[in-house]
């Protein structure tokens, strides 16, 4: 790691300089990533970095800077004087601070850290992606190829140093697969897409990856179209994850207080039905999400954002809480040293019942079973809430999977589609999408489905 | 950079632990950007230097990262990289000279000597100035940047050591208008160039990009809703050519092409109208898709990629050249150092027509006019398979352009789309407003399109049903 009194020289001469208050972020990272290409390897990137960003408050203003020249110490401290003279022309905002160490947000939430990962030979890693797009060929003769396979690690280690007495370090990993392919029958051809993340190299599962992804191919082959109607509606993980990531981008406190969201002013409504709980929860135990402490140093929280249907909160970082006259939730996260701190999700995710899943579908009689949803964010008007998306999906007859059905979309507007969630399983799955997003299968009722049949 | 010493040494450290190819990527890059947001500017400023060092073997690359300039320290990075290539090769022995550095552009107003008071003085008054624009403005975010990024480059293959100095400049203004209720309507405009501030004068200047975003989005207020159904659609010139660079372009990528893309196997085959030649190219001097040679040492060139209607030629890297049994097309990109190179586009465009491009429009009984489709949209980079929103559209009623409709989108299949167009105007624009191409790294890109019409696209809306165009 970085060494300290490096970061506390950073720190130092942003303070002479003029800096009221300083911040450093330490962050050190390797990872290794494998395409893997008809049985053997495509690409082997093996990286890591290390550096840092320091933020500087003076007269209300914040400035950033971010470097990877650890080499170069006086080069730091020139250009730590460059960014002090570039903040004092910022605007001054009263919302803009560094957060203080508070004494009492001590967190003993712990990150999942694998300890093996950095002990498993190149070799083996490869070994595992071939895996991947083995195991899915292997699953259906319909699996004509794939398009993508990876297979993905990362080991960061971030410490935060601040003048304002923070000084906190966390240290996880990562491993993620995803695979992409094609299958065929007759002239018809689907793909399928599939993506997971795992905390220890051990769990990961390249058959699971590779077999889902050949499922959501073969399910969709032999589609028809659909004449199209209002129907009740199945939105297993797959396609409601999307969704939850929607929903995020309305609900980060920076869109509803510039007037983006159509959440905004909503608190203490109704916003959905009450089946419906949605919860970020930096602290859960066992997430991939989940770590003590956000990009600020500010201990990680279980914020209910919609609970039985009611709106009851935002989520913040340091800079919205403060103009929101609230805390923060504990939710700013950065991409790396490079990056200043923005709202990201930590896990966040649709609170599963105990319902099981056969008798959230079982019950539905007629319906359709939407297996994927394209372009969700062109096709959502955040100012109105309404939507018109491309959809996949399975004809549901008699409670039974039917026929699958492609070029339909769903529409409506979102609030009437929150509202008309009328049970939610207890299956709930996660991707690993800007943090981590959850979603258990739900049923929309009366939902408009436009066909071309 | 890095000494020629060092690059022999690593080079051949390389090729003799049995590499076919071998490259050497050093890059010292300055980032600066400035903000005005929700009326508040901050600016931030990242620096970032590293050695990118590549082995091929077997079809594979292998890639490595040092981020550090010690020379110790890049042997020493080569040498882990050596060691997982499995087989030994030969005792090698290149030795590289200096190679030929042809500039693209020299700035005359280079962006590191505009002063910092400058950049933000700038931002200052097209931020007021958009709010000067009308009482119906209620939101405006400009983001201006520019980088300086100084490259050094050798491989196995020329043994030549290259340099070239990438600089961009980029502004981009979005605006949000609104009446009396919430609604609001996005406008937006924005170019970046591989120039200096000189491109700021005259069309592209500042001012002029604020009046487009500004006069975009308060039209937006007056519109009605979009029908939906399947009808004609008329795509305006210009920027409208990121469309295409989506919903084709990729498929023409050597990499996507060999994973079995819409465009596979149809070298020297009809694939659309004998009206349309699209071409790649990186030579157009300041645009942001241009470079004096690729990051991995090819030459900059022009592809023609579909001519009359044939399919010419894809976009290949050294890989998926040697792959595909051709030559490379000096479409080889990489984002920084961090990533190896593929296949990129770099200025697209479709050629001009024959076409009047208001005959285009008076010949249209009934359809839509896409004058901006966003590209906020999602496409399948293989199979062609695209959604996007319509920013700004209006209705074309007995061959004239009628009301602006908003909430369009538009849904299709590239290579189907190509096939279903039938008139192509003559006034090609060549537009280098895209921003970046993602496609796991980011790189600058421009695009160009004349005035055409496709005779039917999907379209979404909220409005009434389409009632046919005849």
């Amino acid at each position: 790691m970085i060494d300290e009194s490096f970061a506390q020289n950073l720190i130092d001469t942003a303070l002479n300089c003029g800096a009221e208050k300083a911040e450093a972020f330490l962050s050190e990272r390797s990872g290794t990533e494998i395409t893997i290409s008809g049985g053997k390897p495509e690409s082997v990137n093996v990286n890591s970095d290390q550096g840092y960003g320091i933020r500087v408050l003076l007269d209300s203003k914040i400035g950033f800077y971010s470097s990877n020249r650890l080499d170069e110490p006086l080069r730091a401290t020139e250009n730590i004087r460059q960014l002090v003279r570039a903040t004092a022309m910022h605007t001054p905002d009263p919302f803009n601070a560094l957060p203080e160490w508070l004494g009492d947000q001590k967190n003993d939430v712990q990150e999942i850290y694998d300890p093996e990962l950095a002990r498993i030979p190149l070799s083996e890693k490869i070994n595992t992606a071939i895996e991947i797009e083995k195991s899915g060929l292997g699953a259906d003769s319909r699996v004509k190829g794939f398009v993508w396979v990876l297979y993905g690690d990362v080991s960061e280690t971030y410490r935060i140093l601040s003048s304002t007495g923070i000084d906190i370090a966390s240290s996880g990993t990562t491993c993620y697969g995803f695979a992409y392919c094609f299958a065929n029958y007759g002239e018809a051809v689907q793909s399928g897409r599939f993506v997971k993340a795992y905390g220890h190299y051990h769990d990961f599962d390249a058959a699971e990856i590779g077999h889902t992804a050949a499922d959501y191919a073969v399910r969709m082959l032999g589609s028809k179209d659909l004449r199209g109607g209002n129907m009740q509606a199945i939105f297993p993980p797959e396609a409601g994850i999307p969704i939850v990531q929607s929903l995020f981008g309305m609900i980060e406190a920076d869109s509803v207080q510039k007037g983006k969201s159509p959440f905004r002013g909503k608190i203490g409504k109704m916003v959905a039905s009450d089946v419906l709980t949605l919860i970020d929860d930096g602290t859960l135990a066992g997430g991939l999400g989940t770590r003590p402490y956000d990009g600020e140093g500010i201990a990680t929280t279980r914020t209910m954002v919609i609970e039985k249907g009611l709106l009851k909160n935002y989520l913040y970082d340091t800079y919205t809480a403060k103009k929101g006259k609230t805390k923060s939730t504990g939710n700013a996260s950065r991409g790396g040293y490079h990056s200043k701190p923005l709202i990201y999700p930590t896990n966040f995710f649709i609170q599963p019942s105990k319902t099981d899943v056969k008798d959230v579908i079982g019950d539905i009689g007629n319906g359709i079973l939407i297996t994927e949803l394209s372009g969700l964010h062109a096709g959502i008007n955040h100012a109105t809430a309404d939507f018109s998306v491309p959809a996949k999906g399975i004809v549901i007859e008699a409670g039974e999977p039917a026929y699958p059905v492609d070029n339909i979309a769903i529409s409506g507007n979102l609030f009437d589609f929150l509202k008309n969630i009328s049970a939610v399983g207890n299956d709930l799955n996660w991707e690993p999408i800007e943090g981590m997003i959850g979603a258990p299968t739900f049923k929309v009722d009366n939902l408009k489905i436009i066909g071309r049949g | 950079m890095i000494d020629e010493q060092t690059l022999n040494k690593c080079l051949n450290i390389l090729l003799s632990a049995g590499a076919e190819y071998a490259d050497i990527f050093a890059e010292k890059g300055r980032f600066y950007s400035s903000l005005s947001d929700d009326r508040k500017i901050s600016t931030s400023a990242h620096e970032q230097a590293g050695v990118g060092i590549r082995a091929v073997k077997d079809n594979a690359d292998y890639y490595m990262v040092c981020e550090n300039f010690n020379p110790n320290r890049i042997i020493e990075t080569t040498r882990q990289l050596s060691s997982g290539l499995r087989l030994s090769g030969s005792e090698s022995s290149v030795i590289l000279k200096a190679g030929n550095n042809p500039e693209v552009y020299k700035p005359i107003k280079d962006p590191r000597t505009i002063s910092l008071t400058e950049k933000v003085g700038m931002l200052k008054e097209a931020e007021q100035s958009a709010w000067d624009f009308s009482d119906k403005i209620k939101q405006v975010s400009i983001h201006y940047s520019d980088f300086n990024r100084e490259i050094q480059f050798a491989s196995s293959e020329e043994q030549e050591i290259l340099h070239k100095n990438l600089a961009l400049i980029e502004f981009f203004i979005y605006v949000y208008a609104g009446d009396k209720g919430d609604e609001r309507q996005l406008g937006r405009a924005g170019k970046s160039f591989y120039r200096g501030w000189e491109a700021f004068e005259g069309e592209n200047s500042p001012q002029n990009l604020v009046n487009e975003a500004c006069e975009q989005a308060v039209l937006m207020l007056e519109a009605r809703d979009c029908p939906s159904g399947e009808m004609p659609v008329v795509f305006a010139p210009g920027g409208n050519g990121v469309l295409f660079h989506e919903s084709c372009g990729h498929g023409m990528e050597g990499d996507l092409v060999q994973k079995g893309s819409s465009f596979a196997g149809l070298i020297d085959k009809e694939v659309c109208s004998n009206k349309i030649t699209i071409k790649d190219s990186g030579i157009i001097s300041g645009f942001p898709g241009s470079f004096s040679f690729d990051d991995e040492g090819i030459e900059s060139q022009e592809t023609t990629l579909i001519e009359n209607g044939i399919l010419r030629s894809y976009l290949h890297s050294r890989m998926t050249a040697r792959q595909m049994n051709t030559n490379p097309t000096g479409s080889g990109r990489r984002q920084s150092y961090r990533y190896p190179p593929v296949p990129r586009m770099r200025n697209t465009y479709i050629e001009a027509g024959s076409d009047d491009p208001e005959e285009i429009i008076k010949s249209t009984k009934r359809g839509l006019y896409a004058a901006d489709v966003g590209f906020g949209g999602q496409v399948d980079v293989v199979t062609g398979r695209f959604i996007t929103s319509i920013i700004l559209g209006y209705m074309i009623e007995d061959g004239k352009l009628t009301y602006p409709v908003k909430g369009a989108t538009i849904t299709g299949i590239g290579i189907e789309t190509l096939k279903d167009i039938d008139m192509v105007g003559s006034d090609l624009v060549m537009d280098p407003s895209s921003g970046r191409c993602g496609k796991g790294q980011e790189v600058p890109i421009g695009v160009g399109m004349p005035t055409l019409r496709v005779k039917k696209l999907v379209v979404g809306g909220a409005g009434q049903s389409f009632e046919g165009s005849e």
